[in-house]
């Protein structure tokens, strides 16, 4: 079966006042249609900006430096901007972190959402009106008609990112990309905003890159999942294998770092040392040796790949390439 | 909201009756009367002092006042000391001619400022963006009548293109291309202050809004950038632009007294220099209570602009 995403080696920098910043590096992955991705890492390890990197959102200063995006046979790398226009908002779709302040203040419900279904999906303002009352009656918003004339500040957050949801699903797209969609939000409306993507999901054949740095929303989403760290994944499993045998050791570490309720109350929640490197300063061979307690010579001066562990497994440490080669 | 207007209105009122009674002292602390203005050169003292006891000039000030708030709650603004006319019929007369300029000024000004200082923002750093910040600091810092003059060195006496002053061409009975020709110096000149301004109110404004979340969802929607910064943009910049604007609306009717008077433009502005100059005193009362009212109008309507613009307000 063809992949609905293939990315391949995907390399992104971003322009800043003197050089060239390299925010991440050798993103390879594949995505079918109707699988959840789940890509985990910490704050500034390159999650967003490989997600903004495949809707073509980088802005003025990023860009796509090498690799290809393939989606739908398309290479999204070298599609052009007019052509991306018609893609965006209608074949991939993003939900973003703040839903606070992801809908503009002075426009209405109505008119924020009529506006994509009419460009994508040709509808009048009045079939579009229809439509997105559907739309939010979908994400199970109450009193669909009337908020569609309310303005984002009458409503709660959790109610704001369903909007974002309906408004990210109308033009029924084939990727759907939801970058940290319930960060921002408090647990229980958390819970029923992940219930629904699930639901809606079921619904349609949407294949969904969610990013997060939430584990726990990892195990209950995810299909299969990308660790990412210091711009380059790092580890990656389908969700069973990772949760039962990570092997990696900065997944390990995310792992261990997971506060359990049945452990004692002595016992200290685990961390990982040191802090993530920056672009400026990446350090010489494996980007988390500075960091991780099995590291080696070899770590310190040669750079991993992506090992094969088997079909669906990879990790990119040396432990476990060494590991692999004891065994044969 | 019903509520909310009376209170403004109620307030109103002290800080105008504040207004006039400042103004009045000031004008009678200033030296000289208006009856050494007018008078022949020859009269003897005592004639002089003969008529300012007929205008009431000698008793004492709060008496002035009174006299002076008597009638206008009469609706009377008195009559001009050096012309003679009522003051209503005086100010009325010259409120066309610095409506129109001033109309025109701020139009222009903002037709100017508003695609200049949008496109400053989305070219931040750019070399348009130095341009355009270049030029808005030589639009704020040269002063009116140096503008003025210069432009009339220029267009008027080397090149003979443009009338030096007035409204129009004495004696011509005042086409439509007359009229125009006479407006472009003087429009020029103060549009070019108000757009320097007003680019860096705009692009500022703008730069804070090109950095919202939700300008990424517009363009996540697969919408043209055109729209995203036009529309999404726009509409958020342009809320705090309508304070900065409200500002100008006094203007309107106030005229710009150095650019008035550097065109001979018969508007408020050259009213009010005339009437200082003459110790026109009722006219000087009038133009000081008019603008008062003008500013209280203008922040009103401000923000009631303001609560339509933006609708988180409209519901506090």
């Amino acid at each position: 079966m063809k992949h609905l995403l293939e990315v391949v080696n995907l390399q992104t920098a971003f322009q800043s006042e003197k050089s060239e910043i390299i925010a991440v590096d050798e993103i390879s992955f594949t995505l079918n249609a109707g699988e959840t991705l789940g890509i985990v890492g910490e704050s500034g390890c390159g999650k967003s900006i490989t997600s903004l990197s495949i809707i073509g959102l980088l802005g003025k200063k990023g860009r796509v430096k090498k690799g290809n995006i393939y989606f739908d046979n398309e290479d999204l790398a070298q599609t052009s901007e007019s052509d991306f226009r018609k893609i965006r908002g209608n074949q991939i779709s993003m939900i973003f972190q703040e839903p606070m302040t992801s809908l503009n203040p002075v426009f209405t419900i109505g008119n924020q959402m009529i506006e994509g279904i009419k460009l994508h999906m040709k509808l009048s303002t009045k079939e579009a009106r229809s439509y997105a009352i559907e739309m939010l009656e979908k994400v199970r918003i109450p009193r669909a008609e009337e908020v569609m004339k309310e303005y984002p500040h009458v409503l709660s957050g959790g109610m704001r990112q369903r909007v974002v949801i309906a408004m990210a699903l109308a033009c029924k797209p084939k990727l759907l990309i939801a970058d940290e969609p319930t960060t921002a939000l408090d647990v229980t409306i958390q819970a029923q905003i992940l219930e629904l993507m699930r639901n809606l999901k079921e619904e349609s054949e949407t294949a969904i890159m969610f990013i997060t740095h939430d584990l726990g929303v990892i195990a209950e989403m995810a299909d299969k999942v990308i660790v990412m760290y210091a711009g380059q994944i790092v580890e990656e499993a389908d969700v069973f294998t990772l949760f039962k045998n990570p092997k990696h050791p900065y997944t390990q570490g995310l792992m261990a770092s997971i506060p359990h309720i049945e452990y004692e109350e002595e016992e200290r929640l685990s961390s990982i040392p040191g802090t993530v490197p920056t672009p400026q300063n990446m350090p010489k061979g494996c980007r988390f040796h500075t960091r991780c307690p099995y590291v080696t010579e070899q770590c310190k001066q040669e750079r991993p790949d992506l090992f094969q562990i088997n079909d669906t497994h990879k990790s990119r440490c040396w432990l476990v390439k060494t590991e692999k080669h004891n065994k044969e | 909201m019903a509520s909310y207007i009376m209170r403004r209105l109620l307030i109103a009122i002290p800080v105008l009756i504040g207004v006039t009674i400042f103004n009045f002292i000031i004008i009678n602390m200033a030296p000289g009367n208006p009856v050494e203005m007018f008078v022949n050169p020859d009269a003897t003292p005592a004639q002089i002092e003969l008529e300012k006891e007929r205008m009431g000039l000698n008793d004492p000030m709060v008496i002035q006042y009174f006299r002076w708030m008597n009638s206008l709650l009469h609706g009377d603004l008195g009559y001009s000391y050096s012309t003679y006319e009522p003051v209503t019929q005086v100010l009325l007369e010259r409120m066309g001619p610095t409506l129109l300029l001033m109309g025109l000024a701020l139009f222009f000004g903002l037709l100017i400022a508003i695609p200049i200082g949008i496109l400053s923002a989305t070219k931040q750093y750019s070399k348009l963006d130095y341009a355009t910040t270049g030029f808005s600091f030589l639009g704020i810092s040269i002063p009116h009548f140096f503008l003025g003059l210069g432009a009339i060195y220029i267009f008027s006496v080397q090149l003979q293109l443009l009338p030096t002053g007035g409204m129009m061409t004495l004696g011509s009975g005042g086409g439509f291309v007359d009229r125009v020709e006479h407006l472009i110096l003087p429009v020029f000149v103060l549009a070019t202050g108000i757009a320097g301004k007003k680019i860096r109110y705009v692009r500022a404004s703008m730069l804070d809004v090109l950095g919202q979340d939700y300008l990424r969802t517009a363009r996540a929607k697969g919408l043209r950038e055109f729209v995203v910064t036009n529309k999404h943009a726009l509409k958020n910049a342009l809320i705090p632009i309508i304070t900065v604007i409200g500002l100008e609306i006094p203007l309107l009717i106030g005229g710009a007294v150095i650019t008035e008077q550097v065109f001979q433009w018969p508007g408020m502005g050259l009213l009010t220099i005339q009437s200082i100059m003459s110790r026109d005193y009722p006219t000087l009362m009038a133009i000081n209570l008019l603008t008062a009212v003008i500013v209280l109008v203008a922040n009103f309507a401000t923000d009631i602009l303001y609560s339509v613009a933006d609708p988180r307000i409209k519901n506090n």
